[in-house]
């Protein structure tokens, strides 16, 4: 880096890369105050996304083409143009990730300044807008002196192109809709999150099953007085199931007795499979001073009332409410289209039909595993696709980083 | 955990890793010395890779859910990285600070055990949940190695007065790896992530400082290319970035930020 070169004249650096990335973001706090902390809400919508890639490209080609001798252009080409502009980019994020991203609450002149809501604010549409402009004019450059042994380079970098653009600019096309289910019902009604019906499906759903399967419920002490978990480093919880043992605190907790499904009578609980039947389970704990208290715990549920154990005037014994391990809906897909199509809904195993992703998303949390309510998440997204080129073109490019780094040369004096 | 005694197990390590670091250091130039030292350390090495497996099977799920849980992985390839980048380069005090670094983190969960919990939330039954966190903890280890040579290259430059310009080819030679892992680790999470959630990529806190770690590393990388920045801002880089990858890591849970996290496993 020659320190002793007058500003702005050529080859640009990091004093002029330093400069303009600053200016863009003050220009971008600037137009978020004058745009009175709305930010870029109203014109990152469709069709706007598609016009702003237009250009994107179009400037990315003339200047490769017209002004790839530009003072600009080459600067833009520049390892000090890719640290700049990144260098911006990481200043927006970081802000980010320091202040909650939630305009309501935000004071009058965090919103103002686009700190409650970066991901919509001018600073980082500005930011974005440089990288993707320093990014595509390096690519440009690589592919037309394309050589095989940069491939790696020219992938990854058009890769992250891809992503960058398609991340934040494709993504505004996302449609993000939730369908209640109801058991024995079909349903075509998507709605927003607040349940207000947005559009109807070009298909329709029918839940005939809905399933969760539970983990067994943990045992935990309270403090009787205080009311909350005493929660320790070492152990705080025992899990219920037959034979299970283990110390919290001072007392030694043994598991003699667990139903599953319970419900009580007399003095003691019995298997019964009905709505609402919880866990229940009879223990025994044993403090160090040989004391021991026996009895029944019960976790409860939406029509059973929990049953708790004392031990001493200082704890109590708990069962906590049983943990989800998997929750199923069982679907059949009806479309005027196709025949019906029957599947399994679960966590993490969507399902796709004619553009749209449909996920298990929830229940009815009061009722668990009684629950006859399911709701499907709804997504489709047309970029989903030149994304995913995207991130596999990047995986590519860091199968090559690899395979560079551990050939890097060593370099030793002996 | 009954089946295991952590604490003494684990102290045995730490022993027998002390050993070995002696004998490699002193004297190292006798070949029983160095045989013996190198062979401590791998039995150590191998000791903690036991305990994870036993660890695993007895959770009957990846132990990967919880800090701790990470932390053990992480002391292991963080050791396995400082063997295997010594034989490479042959930097005592890279093998020394990456053990005990490695050795720290067993520390930590010997004074902070967990509690080892069986249950795995719906969303974490995934056949991506081993790959990305695996491959995202052997990318700490390579990168926090390098912030330990930006350590050592910084201290040499301001107290000692001269640095060594091999070191920093070192510190490439880590980042390169443990860069190509990050990307992989964070790639590997957007693709689940639209299993999962429905979709690649949220600006869930976790997600943002995941994408400044990147981000810093990213900026040292093009740093690096012919010597764009000086050595010393390099160094500089690299050692900031180690402190956001540590936010990230462990940090991000305490943020302001953080309020509905999808990435906060262990809280209960």
């Amino acid at each position: 880096m020659n320190t002793n070169r007058p500003t702005w004249t050529k080859p640009w650096s990091y004093k002029e890369g330093i400069l303009i990335s600053l200016s863009l973001l003050f220009l971008g706090i600037g137009l978020e105050y004058l745009s009175n902390g709305i930010g870029t809400d109203n014109l990152l919508i469709y069709p706007n996304n598609l016009y702003m890639g237009i250009i994107l490209v179009s400037l990315i080609l003339f200047l490769s083409i017209i002004g790839r001798r530009w003072t600009i252009t080459e600067w833009l080409q520049s390892t000090s143009a890719a640290i700049c502009s990144i260098g911006l980019l990481l200043f927006v994020s970081l802000l980010m990730g320091l202040t909650l991203q939630y305009d309501d609450g935000a004071d009058e002149i965090v919103k103002m300044l686009g700190l409650s809501h970066i991901l919509t604010s001018w600073q980082y549409l500005l930011a974005n807008l440089l990288i993707l402009l320093s990014l595509g004019l390096t690519t440009v450059k690589s592919i037309w002196n394309f050589k095989w042994n940069k491939l790696g380079f020219t992938i990854s970098h058009l890769g992250l192109w891809i992503v960058i653009f398609g991340g934040n600019f494709g993504s505004i096309q996302l449609e993000r809709l939730q369908v209640k289910l109801i058991e024995g019902e079909i349903s075509n009604i998507a709605t927003d999150n607040l349940g207000k019906p947005i559009t109807e499906l070009p298909f329709a759903i029918k839940l005939n099953d809905f399933i969760l399967e539970e983990y067994n419920p943990k045992i935990a002490l309270v403090y009787n007085d205080a009311g909350i978990m005493f929660k320790d480093e070492t152990s705080s919880v025992v899990i219920a199931e037959l034979g299970n043992y283990g110390t919290i605190s001072k007392w030694n907790i043994e598991v003699l007795e667990y139903i599953y499904s319970s419900a009580k009578a007399g003095n003691r609980y019995y298997q019964i499979n009905e709505p609402g039947a919880a866990p229940s389970a009879r223990i025994r704990a044993t403090n160090l001073a040989g004391n021991s208290v026996e009895g029944w715990l019960h976790c409860g549920s939406f029509n059973r009332q929990y049953e708790s154990l004392k031990l001493d005037d200082e704890y109590s014994a708990i069962m906590l409410f049983p943990e989800p391990k998997e929750y199923i809906s069982k679907i059949e897909i009806l479309s005027t289209e196709r025949p019906p199509e029957s599947t399994s809904l679960e966590v993490n195993k969507p399902y796709y039909i004619d553009g749209w992703k449909l996920y298990q998303m929830g229940y009815d949390y009061e009722l668990g595993r009684w629950s006859n309510t399911s709701i499907i998440e709804v997504i489709r997204d047309p970029w989903l696709g030149i994304v995913y080129a995207g991130i596999f073109m990047m995986l590519a490019g860091a199968v090559f980083m690899f395979w560079v780094g551990s050939k890097k040369k060593v370099k030793h004096n002996n | 955990m009954e089946w295991i005694n952590f604490p003494m197990y684990t102290s045995f390590i730490l022993i027998i890793w002390v050993l070995g670091l002696l004998f490699v250091t002193i004297n190292s130039k006798q070949r029983f010395n160095s045989t013996t030292g190198n062979l401590l350390l791998i039995i150590g090495v191998l000791m903690l890779i036991a305990l994870l497996s036993v660890l695993w099977i007895n959770l009957e799920r990846p132990p990967l859910r919880t800090l701790g849980e990470t932390r053990l992985w992480y002391s292991i390839f963080l050791s396995v990285v400082g063997l295997i980048f010594y034989w490479r380069w042959k930097y005592k005090w890279f093998l020394a600070v990456s053990f005990s670094m490695s050795g720290l983190f067993i520390i930590l969960n010997i004074i902070y055990p967990e509690n080892f919990n069986k249950s795995l939330m719906p969303a974490l039954h995934s056949g991506w949940f081993v790959p990305h966190v695996v491959v995202y903890i052997i990318s700490y280890a390579l990168l926090s190695a390098s912030s330990i040579v930006a350590v050592k290259q910084l201290y040499d430059t301001y107290v000692k007065g001269k640095s060594s310009s091999n070191a920093i080819s070192l510190a490439d030679n880590l980042v390169y790896l443990g860069f190509s892992f990050l990307t992989m680790g964070l790639l590997f999470g957007a693709l689940w992530a639209k299993e999962a959630w429905g979709h690649y990529w949220t600006w869930d806190p976790k997600e943002t400082w995941a994408f400044l770690t990147w981000s810093v590393y990213l900026i040292y990388i093009h740093g690096r290319i012919k010597d764009s920045l000086k050595e010393n801002t390099a160094m500089w880089v690299l050692a900031f970035g180690f402190i956001i990858l540590l936010i990230c890591w462990f940090g991000v849970n305490y943020l302001p930020s953080t309020a509905n996290s999808v990435h906060t496993y262990s809280k209960t």
